[in-house]
């Protein structure tokens, strides 16, 4: 057996109280203070025990969006996002941000409440089998059927989300359990978390990889961020000089001043990375898991390159690329442990760092008056500073974000990464800015992703929420407009959004602040508009709908065989 | 090549819906399978797996296995216990599973 430790203070044992009392007053014990949710039949006995409690409750306006900002407070924290739906439809609703807590392995608990387990398998009014529903999208799952049990399944389900590679538990909660009595007789326990052992072989072995190699590239995930790890990782980088790259989920990782930091790679990421990866002869990969959309071809991904690879999962090693080491644990031990000396590497420095300064965005060349996307993304992320967090949504703006702000820690740039799910931005900038009250969160959206959430402008009203929406307007869905261009032979097929409304009336609508930005002469005063906002706010901003997303790496194809404009 | 697969779950519900999801989300296809339940709370179950193409790795497909939390122990012909190799670095659970309380 596992070691496990009592929670302190004891639950209150003695007093009998209903299961959803219990649910309630066992989230306070554990320290969860915020919900996301939407009430319903089934959930009902739970939102009855709120009433009262410490536990603030966000009413949003879509189960979708309680998910999305559970995911993106738990991104803030580090701890576990909470979100509360009831059954059949509140469930379903919630599934898309479930699903994409699980691709980017976020800490997450979800309550689901249950028709009573009687009705269970009986296509019972609102049932649906969210247990099975989601089975392929969650670390784990858990009904619970005894309203003694609460208390420990409850915490079993926020301990397993944390520990290890973290992400999405669902606890489905039928509704006689809920109204049952529930005396539990002993305190919850909480299982000891550790980390396999690593080993003095292991480092030993990738350090000699490191001292042999004379292009070696640090290519560091979402992992990094997620363990808490950015300082050890930083370190390494300062200890060897290791030219790095980054994925999408790691932007933030590297300071982004760091010399031989070279970006992001892969699709859409710098053409400085992707060379430098494309030539290495060693790769070390910490917290990644060689996602396609870094990668491009497999078969074509750093050639030559022999491969380190580092990850709290032993089961993302050698999923899809062999490692000639891997290691397993925790990074922040590792990094901190691998120590491969001097690394003699002059040259290869030098040529990222001539390859970094040769290939470096340019914003003064943009044709035209028109807003120019890519220099206000760049202009808005540096006036708002290290207070900076960005909360995309997805599309063309979404890699415009990546290519084009500064991070200067990994918690600033919240993206769906994995999932790709539109409608993310809006409900994750309420997430963000409740957790993180002091920074600047700007949402940026476009046109296509706002509209897939836009009632939680409401949301953003009804609790004052500061959130700045940057609003990218190309009357398009981009991306798939820029793919169908190239690949397509522009066939354009269901992209034109010609009819969209007025954004800025939509969200005064709503009693949101909001402006239009027609021209580049207005982004300066745009940019400290909303900034300055106290309140939400939106700015509408109108660009060209025939700009595109450069450099790109078309799909299938070698990270070597670049596109540019 | 096909791949002979034990694995003791834990009793719990939804865990054989789970491992069986995962095989074939995974990329294996199921030619057989047998339950037997040698302790109290645990079933074993046999699997012979056949992979859907030359990508899928069974050493790949154990690992995934064993972080579900139903997963008491895997058995492989290569690897009669939990531990395994990871291209010449001997990594091992790092505790004894602990069964699930549902």
């Amino acid at each position: 057996m596992t070691a496990e430790t009592a929670l302190a203070p004891p639950a209150q044992t003695q007093t009998p109280t209903s299961g959803a009392h219990m649910v309630v007053r066992t989230l306070e014990e554990i320290g969860v203070t915020r919900i996301f949710g939407y009430p319903g039949g089934a959930i009902m006995p739970v939102y009855d025990a709120l009433v009262g409690s410490s536990l603030e409750h966000i009413l949003v306006r879509h189960e979708q969006a309680a998910s999305f900002a559970a995911d993106a407070e738990a991104r803030i924290t580090g701890k576990a996002g909470v979100c509360l739906a009831t059954s059949g439809p509140g469930a379903t609703n919630l599934m898309t941000g479930i699903a994409n807590a699980y691709l980017d392995s976020v800490p997450m608990v979800i309550l689901t409440g249950q028709v009573p387990a009687a009705l269970m398998g009986t296509d019972a009014f609102q049932e649906v089998d969210v247990i099975g529903m989601t089975m392929p999208v969650v670390k784990h799952s858990i009904v619970i059927r005894d309203p003694d049990q609460i208390p420990q399944l409850l915490q079993d389900a926020f301990h397993i989300a944390e520990e290890g590679r973290p992400g999405p538990v669902l606890v489905d909660l039928p509704k006689n359990v809920l109204q049952a009595e529930a005396s539990p007789s002993l305190p919850p326990t909480r299982p000891e978390t550790g980390s396999p052992p690593v080993s003095d072989d292991a480092l030993g072995a990738a350090a000699a990889l490191i001292r042999q190699s004379r292009k070696p590239v640090l290519y560091i995930g979402g992992g990094v961020a997620l363990s808490r790890s950015v300082d050890a990782v930083r370190d390494f980088m300062t200890r060897t000089g290791i030219p790095t790259v980054a994925t999408l989920k790691a932007l933030g990782c590297a300071h982004p001043e760091a010399p031989y930091f070279l970006g992001m790679l892969g699709m859409h990421g710098s053409r400085a990375a992707n060379e430098a990866v494309q030539d290495s002869d060693l790769l070390i990969c910490c917290g990644a898991r060689f996602d396609d959309r870094a990668t491009g071809k497999l078969d074509e991904f750093a050639p030559n390159a022999r491969i380190i690879h580092i990850d709290r999962d032993a089961a993302e090693i050698g999923k899809l690329r062999r490692a000639d080491v891997g290691i397993a644990g925790s990074l922040r031990e590792i990094m901190g442990r691998l120590d491969p000396g001097y690394v003699e590497i002059d040259d290869w420095r030098q040529i990222c760092a001539d390859n970094k300064e040769r290939t470096a965005f340019r914003y003064e060349d943009a044709p035209g008056n028109g807003v120019f996307a890519p220099a206000l993304l760049r202009q808005l992320s540096e006036a708002a500073g290290d207070d900076f967090i960005a909360a995309c949504d997805v599309g063309q703006h979404q890699m415009w974000v990546a290519q084009h702000c500064r991070f200067s820690r990994p918690e600033a740039h919240l993206t769906s990464a994995g999932l790709g799910a539109m409608g993310y931005g809006l409900p994750a900038g309420i997430g963000a800015a409740l957790a993180a009250p002091d920074a600047q969160v700007i949402t940026v959206s476009g046109d296509g992703s706002i509209m897939m959430n836009i009632q939680e402008l409401a949301t953003a009203r009804r609790y004052s929420i500061p959130v700045k929406i940057l609003l990218l307007d190309n009357a398009s869905l981009g991306l798939v407009r820029q793919w169908q261009e190239y690949f397509f032979q522009e066939n354009y097929s269901e992209i034109d959004l010609y009819d969209n409304p007025d954004f800025a009336e939509v969200a005064r609508s709503f009693g949101i602040e909001a402006f239009t930005v027609h021209s580049r002469e207005e982004v300066p005063g745009a940019i400290e508009r909303l900034l300055a906002a106290k309140g939400p706010i939106l700015a509408h901003v109108l660009i060209d709908p025939r700009e595109n997303v450069w450099p790109l790496v078309p799909p299938g194809k070698s990270n070597a065989e670049m596109m540019e404009h | 090549m096909r791949l002979d697969l034990t694995v003791d779950l834990f009793d719990t519900e939804g865990a054989l819906l789970r491992l069986v999801g995962l095989v074939e989300r995974r990329g294996f296809v199921i030619n057989a399978m047998h339950k037997a339940q040698p302790a109290e709370g645990i079933s074993r179950i046999q699997l012979q797996l056949d992979p859907r193409d030359s990508g899928r790795r069974a050493d790949v497909l154990t690992r995934q296995i064993e972080r579900l939390f139903d997963v008491s122990k895997v058995h492989t012909p290569d690897t009669p216990d939990t531990t395994y190799q990871i291209a010449g670095t001997q990594t091992a659970g790092w505790s004894e599973p602990c069964p699930p309380r549902h």
